[in-house]
């Protein structure tokens, strides 16, 4: 083997809130779901196949998250996509039949239609409804390795209850081992979250990693000596991988990084707003709501407003993914070598990403990573890509310190989920928390119905709990919708509350309750008892 | 979402909710016979959204009538405390004070119900909140919140270096004073 001077650690963190609504034919927010599997999740996959057939040698981080598993494997949802890829391909053939546009319009379209049927293959025949099947046996033929998240993505130095606390990591191993046949050697704490005795929960449930922000490693105590080029370790031997800087720029700022390129698929503008308004009744909502529908025919192509884009070209973008992966390695490749001058081992450049950067917000994305990957083990002889457990084993001795309190967001600490706008929602959420566990101890012996009601108010307060909610509120995308989704999961917790104390249970809410807020249906109410 | 009721709807737009409601037959109905047999279908729909109208309908707790205080990190230097003092015998005086390994670094009078608010702290700290009143000049708690560590913003001063081995297969944990790489080395020097 080379004798290679670095290593590059990309983890991609997959990540939505629970979404579903049964009551509803159709619902807007269910589409976040359906365009990350359309263009994120489903996309990646088929990259990572492609690579293994070809033989080429590749490792990968990826967190899958509770919420999402649980999307993944929910039978109404995995019908209601299967509804959407049939309607886009409905839409596309028919566009193709009436033979309308030019030849330009014709091509992009066609690659759509090709597109579909291909994501269509993977979904309904490969992988028989079941993506994570899929992810699963390229962790089994160790090309991935898989890791959990908090049950609902909650940012635990905000949760106080150290029950709570735990319990939102031990439903997110629960979750992750009954899919993927055993434990997770890692999780991604929801938002890189840490404060001081998170560290002692996943140790006492067999985690070996984590990941953090840089500064979480950076201020660490005592002051880490390689920085965030190797890992720490906590006193109980847990490790903390530390984000580089520099690595993760390029590919995040959509202004000056790699998405922001000319060739690339204009994200703004979508055939969903411009199609005549029958057709949007017909394949993408019978009640004539224009959306996204993932159809995009132009470019970024400059700096000029929607109308002046031009027609986007496939293979123009495809070589641009391929020379920004060039470029990616080459920086890659001078830090380690400038580190390795510093060190006297070989660094870790750890870039975690959100997953649904690449493919939802940069439509190349995966066919950045793909060549990227490819590149990597074909080119360089002087980086190769590794997991944490693997790098682990080459350097199992590493520095004794204690992470900082940190999260990746805005400002670095927590003031994007947690400001005048938010910060009503944490007396709720203590709240919950403390009536949950007072339940759980003093229920035993509940009838059905009862345990039935106790243990959907476990889901309704990990729901609550989900740092989606408070960032969007932040933010204010989607903010009405994520208002009401926290102030339906906090009253209909209390609502069960009081029925259950009165023992007066409103079966028909119970069961709407079951229906829609269905995560973790394995869970029981008897986890969030204090272990004595 | 907005949704057009089935009166409004053309028949190509019921005969595409009946084929979704797997009603049968539906090819052969007459637009009110649609709506008719669609609305049946929909009477389990109507029991879920009236318990979604419950739900949505009930207002968030105002008071939950518990004692409770609670601190949390906001930044470097900035907490947030809420609290609620449920006691019946109401207290005129009260007070909040922030603590650091038993030291007082914060006292304000704050209302005596129910409150929230943001204050500066000193960054790197762990602090415990506790609400009380005073009897004979001495601070009596009536609730505490659980000890937080606020966030720091700086590297730290300590430099001292330790290692460990964490071996990968058992998990098991050695303390060294001098770093060493792999089990090879670590047998050798044993």
């Amino acid at each position: 083997m080379k004798n290679k001077q670095g290593y590059l650690t990309i983890v991609l963190h997959s990540h939505l809130p629970f979404i579903k609504h049964p009551e509803h034919e159709f619902f807007l927010e269910e589409n976040w779901f359906f365009e990350a599997i359309t263009e994120a999740y489903l996309p990646l996959y088929i990259s990572f196949e492609r690579l293994r057939r070809e033989g080429v040698k590749f490792q990968l981080t990826m967190s899958i998250t509770p919420p999402l598993i649980s999307m993944l494997t929910d039978s109404l949802l995995m019908e209601r996509y299967q509804r959407y890829l049939d309607s886009r391909l409905s839409f596309l053939r028919d566009e193709i039949y009436e033979n309308k546009g030019n030849e330009k319009e014709k091509k992009i379209l066609q690659f759509y239609l090709n597109r579909f049927e291909e994501l269509n293959y993977f979904f309904d025949i490969k992988l028989n409804r079941n993506i994570l099947s899929g992810f699963k046996k390229l962790q089994e033929q160790e090309f991935l390795e898989i890791i959990t998240c908090t049950a609902t993505h909650a940012i635990l130095p905000l949760e106080l209850n150290e029950r709570i606390r735990e319990v939102q990591v031990e439903v997110g191993i629960d979750a992750y081992k009954r899919v993927f046949g055993r434990a997770p050697k890692g999780i991604w704490l929801g938002e890189c979250a840490y404060t001081n005795g998170v560290e002692k929960i996943l140790a006492n449930n067999g985690i070996k990693f984590t990941f953090l922000d840089t500064h979480g490693v950076l201020y660490a105590k005592p002051r880490p000596l390689y920085g965030v080029h190797a890992p720490i370790y906590s006193e109980e031997g847990v490790a903390f991988f530390g984000r580089d800087p520099e690595a993760s720029k390029q590919v995040w700022s959509a202004e000056e990084g790699y998405p922001g390129n000319f060739n690339y698929r204009e994200f703004y503008k979508d055939i969903g707003y411009e199609i005549p308004i029958e057709k949007v009744n017909k394949y993408l909502h019978p009640g004539g709501f224009r959306f996204d529908s993932g159809i995009k025919m132009h470019k970024i192509t400059g700096n000029v407003p929607l109308n002046k884009k031009e027609l986007y070209d496939r293979e123009k973008a495809i070589e641009t993914a391929g020379t920004n992966a060039d470029n990616f390695i080459f920086n890659m490749e001078k830090e380690a070598e400038h580190l390795l001058d510093i060190m006297d081992r070989k660094p870790i450049i750890v870039t975690p990403f959100d997953t649904e950067l690449f493919g939802h917000w940069w439509f190349e994305g995966p066919d950045f990573i793909e060549s990227l990957l490819r590149k990597i083990d074909k080119y360089s002889d002087k980086i190769e890509t590794i997991t944490p457990p693997n790098y682990l084993k080459k350097y199992p001795t590493n520095q004794l310190s204690l992470p900082a309190p940190s999260t990746w967001g805005d400002g670095g600490y927590f003031g994007v989920w947690f400001n005048e706008k938010n910060d009503w929602v944490y007396p709720h959420l203590y709240m919950m928390g403390k009536r949950m566990i007072e339940l759980a101890e003093k229920i035993t012996t509940p009838d059905n119905t009862i345990e039935r009601a106790l243990t959907q108010m476990g889901r309704e307060l990990l729901l609550a709990e989900s740092s989606d909610w408070t960032f969007l509120i932040t933010t204010g995308t989607a903010s009405n919708y994520s208002i009401d989704r926290v102030k339906f999961h906090i009253n209909a917790f209390n609502e069960l509350y009081e029925e259950v104390k009165r023992n007066m249970i409103d079966k028909n809410l119970l069961e709407f309750l079951e229906e829609r807020d269905s995560i973790f249906p394995f869970l029981d109410y008897r986890a969030f008892r204090r272990k004595s | 979402m907005n949704r057009k009721s089935y009166d409004e709807m053309t028949k190509k737009e019921l005969l595409d909710v009946a084929k979704r409601r797997g009603i049968k037959g539906r090819n052969k109905m007459n637009k009110i016979a649609l709506i008719k047999a669609i609305k049946l279908k929909d009477k389990p729909m109507q029991k879920i959204t009236k318990s979604e109208e419950k739900i949505k309908k009930r207002k968030l707790d105002v008071d939950y009538e518990v004692n409770h205080l609670e601190l949390l990190p906001k930044e470097p230097g900035n907490v947030y405390v809420h609290w609620e003092i449920a006691d019946k015998e109401k207290k005129t005086d009260i007070f909040l004070r922030l603590i650091n390994k038993g030291k007082m670094v914060l006292e304000i009078p704050v209302a005596s119900d129910k409150g929230k608010g943001y204050l500066r702290v000193e960054e790197g700290k762990p602090l415990i909140a506790s609400i009380g009143f005073k009897k004979r000049k001495r601070f009596v708690s009536i609730v505490s919140s659980e000890e937080i560590l606020v966030p720091h913003s700086k590297p730290s001063a300590k430099k001292t270096i330790e290692w460990i081995y964490v071996n990968p297969d058992t998990g098991k944990i050695v303390k060294k004073q001098r770093k060493v790489h792999d089990k090879k080395a670590l047998k050798k020097k044993k």
